[in-house]
């Protein structure tokens, strides 16, 4: 953990704060609907795929900065080939058929 | 965390929850605001959202207007979700945005395989 790490109450306070943020900025990008789902696996409506790549390099930049000023850690999930492909691939299905 | 309340010594004594402390912790707390921030996005939307529980459009177009269907997929779509997001250990955040953004290998693979998957069943 970094020197930006956050404890006690203040935790839990900021992460509702950043869900509901979160969350407000999911809706905005309408990528809560169905219809916008079923199109990003469909590719004819790439909604989902903007939203997805923006936040990635957006946050890539910003989380390696304060990497590089060393406020904070990374936390990279371990490599399990087996499991992060077919626990990919189970999710695809079942956010295909949900809508998420 | 329910279970805890009424038999305690059984969330005690089981393996997973050893491993899984259920407390409440942020991660916890941003799933519950994740639902009041869109709650608050729809509510305060200038268009104002049809809070409605018809079946999408789409859905219609290709499966009928069944009711019961729609539920049984959706319970096997939120099965299938659950169930993939715990094996490959993280789901479209976890994984695809806050492990793509770290560049880990993981997370690509998880990213790749669920767009592979996710097309070829929307076909």
């Amino acid at each position: 953990m970094g020197p930006l790490e956050i404890t006690g109450p203040a935790r839990l306070a900021l992460g509702l704060v950043t869900g509901i943020l979160f969350g407000f900025i999911l809706q905005k990008a309408q990528v809560t609907k169905y219809q916008k789902i079923v199109s990003f696996f469909r590719w004819t409506d790439l909604t989902v795929q903007k939203v997805m790549f923006a936040a990635i390099l957006v946050g890539m930049v910003g989380v390696y900065a304060l990497h590089d000023f060393g406020l904070v850690n990374l936390h990279i999930k371990p490599t399990l080939l087996g499991a992060n492909i077919l626990g990919g691939l189970i999710f695809g299905v079942g956010m295909l058929l949900l809508g998420f | 965390m329910l279970v805890g309340l009424v038999a305690p010594e059984h969330v005690a004594a089981n393996a997973y929850w050893q491993n899984v402390k259920p407390i409440v912790d942020w991660q916890f707390m941003l799933v519950l605001g994740i639902s009041i921030g869109a709650y608050l996005a729809a509510r305060l939307s200038q268009k104002g959202v049809e809070f409605s529980d018809s079946l999408p459009n789409i859905w219609v177009s290709r499966f009928g207007a069944s009711n019961a269907q729609r539920w049984i997929v959706g319970i096997l779509g939120g099965i299938f979700v659950g169930f993939g997001a715990r094996l490959a250990d993280g789901g479209t955040s976890g994984h695809a945005i806050s492990g793509g953004l770290q560049l880990a290998v993981s997370s690509w693979m998880f990213l790749i395989a669920m767009m592979i998957s996710g097309t070829i069943m929307a076909r």
